[in-house]
């Protein structure tokens, strides 16, 4: 890195002039947008730390778990842009994570029954999704090669077909055959998922 | 993914939709998991370039600042400093007298408030801590000056405070002008004084010691001689002046008679000087 770079480090916030494209981009999980909100409401987390009595490393935890929540809500509609700064959004959510986090603090000193009225249903919904991402990630690591790699550079690492065939990260030279073994791959999946459900839990 | 989705829509029984769908939250999740993880590592990243562009900017701050003050501070003693011939301060002690009062600037170094007499027998006279001045040296004969600065180097043992001088209030300024051995400032506050006390003994004996460290021998003698006799306690450094204003003003002669005088009293303080002056004088 040039001395020049270093000196003044690049503020992510300058590419977006604008409060709608930042949301834009932050529906594309555009990894600028999203440094771009989490700097802004950074100051906020410590505060919220500090505030709630959690440790003082705990505000990068308190930022990334709003964040994720924050995301979740872009993604599933619950969150829709009105023309405010979504760093502001954000904020909410982090104190209310902080809360979360100070009651869960709490609750290995007293009883649990004093605590049965203070559940968030965001944070339950984090709660529900990671654990869905934790059976993916099992399911996953049982479907195997290549099917694993071609279903993880598509849906979860967010690469173009044209891209992954450019790069030539699978066996698969053109976007067609990737596209139709990718489609085969995610039947197994389900397929898998389906007889998790009916054999095992649900 | 679109063909797994047509099939879903085709062929897929509710349980199979259920499923499908929690693969598709699952990975969804597991994709905003990953950015926010991405995003940071490069926040850390960010934040320790920041850190560390603080502590540079807070260095060159720091050492910009300190190099203002060290500038700022040299040049403010700059005027003032000692001259070149002051560094040997430390290496040679004063000459000073018997009865000298005690140096106001360097009260701590005994070695140089030694009074002369007080010297060991065999010890080594030091040499004089500064050069005879040489402003006047120059009288025609450049050969004939230049032996007689040269002389005066090796005979300059003047010393300030005077001896036995109790300096007022209102001697403060010249008083400070001569410890700082500025001695045009030191004058021309005399020459002030000296409209206002044209015979106070202090002024005459400070004034004499100024033009003679300025290099006016004759000026320094006209003072002097006013004072021969009227201070015990001044007498001894006085006398040694004289025989030092007499050398300026080019009366060898008179000067040797002198200090050959004082060199047979046995504890006269300067007797050393003396002894010295006369070896160097017969030569």
């Amino acid at each position: 890195m040039r001395m020049m770079e270093w000196l003044a480090p690049s503020n992510p916030c300058r590419q977006f002039d604008g409060n709608e494209r930042l949301f834009q981009a932050l529906k594309r999980l555009d990894n600028t947008a999203i440094l771009c909100v989490q700097t802004r409401a950074m100051p906020s987390a410590r505060k919220f730390a500090q505030q709630y009595g959690l440790p003082p490393d705990s505000a990068d935890e308190v930022l990334n778990q709003s964040t994720l929540i924050f995301l979740r809500k872009i993604a599933d509609g619950s969150y829709q842009f009105q023309g405010h700064a979504p760093s502001t959004y954000l904020v909410e959510i982090m104190r209310r994570v902080a809360l979360t986090m100070t009651r869960k603090q709490q609750k290995t000193h007293e009883s649990l029954e004093n605590h049965h009225d203070l559940h968030d249903p965001d944070v339950e919904a984090a709660h529900r999704q990671r654990e869905s991402a934790d059976l993916v990630r099992q399911f996953l690591a049982q479907i195997g090669e290549p099917c694993k790699t071609v279903i993880q550079l598509h849906h979860i690492d967010g690469y173009s077909d044209e891209e992954v065939v450019r790069q030539g990260w699978t066996r698969y030279s053109t976007t067609d055959s990737l596209k139709i073994k990718r489609s085969d791959c995610m039947k197994k999946l389900i397929q898998i998922a389906q007889k998790w459900r009916t054999t095992d839990n649900i | 993914m679109e063909d797994y989705r047509q099939y879903l829509s085709d062929n897929a029984d509710e349980a199979e939709r259920r499923a499908a769908a929690q693969v598709m939250e699952g990975l969804a999740e597991l994709r905003r998991e990953v950015r926010v993880g991405e995003v940071a590592a490069e926040r850390a990243a960010l934040y320790r370039r920041l850190f560390w562009r603080r502590i540079f900017i807070s260095i060159v701050a720091l050492a910009l600042v300190a190099g203002a003050a060290y500038l700022f501070f040299w040049n403010k003693e700059t005027p003032v400093a000692p001259p070149p011939a002051l560094q040997q301060q430390e290496q040679y002690p004063a000459p000073p007298a018997k009865n000298q009062t005690p140096p106001v600037e360097k009260t701590d170094d005994r070695k140089a408030n030694e009074p002369i007499a007080g010297l060991r027998p065999g010890e080594r006279l030091s040499n004089p801590r500064y050069p005879a001045p040489e402003g006047t040296m120059i009288r025609g004969d450049e050969t004939a000056d230049k032996a007689r600065k040269a002389l005066l180097d090796q005979l300059w043992y003047t010393d300030y405070p005077l001896t036995g001088v109790r300096t007022g209030q209102s001697f403060t300024k010249a008083d400070e002008s001569l410890k700082k051995r500025d001695f045009n400032v030191a004058y021309l506050e005399l020459e002030r004084l000296e409209g206002q006390m044209a015979k106070n003994d202090t002024l005459l004996y400070l004034k004499g010691y100024c033009l003679m460290e300025m290099g006016e021998g004759n000026e320094a003698l006209t003072y002097f001689d006013r004072l021969q006799g009227r201070h015990a306690d001044w007498e001894p450094q006085l006398q040694w002046y004289r025989g030092l204003a007499m050398l300026l003003a080019d009366e060898r002669e008179k000067a040797l008679a002198l200090f050959k005088q004082l060199e047979a009293r046995s504890k006269h303080p300067y007797r050393r000087q003396a002894e010295k002056a006369t070896g160097l004088l017969s030569k």
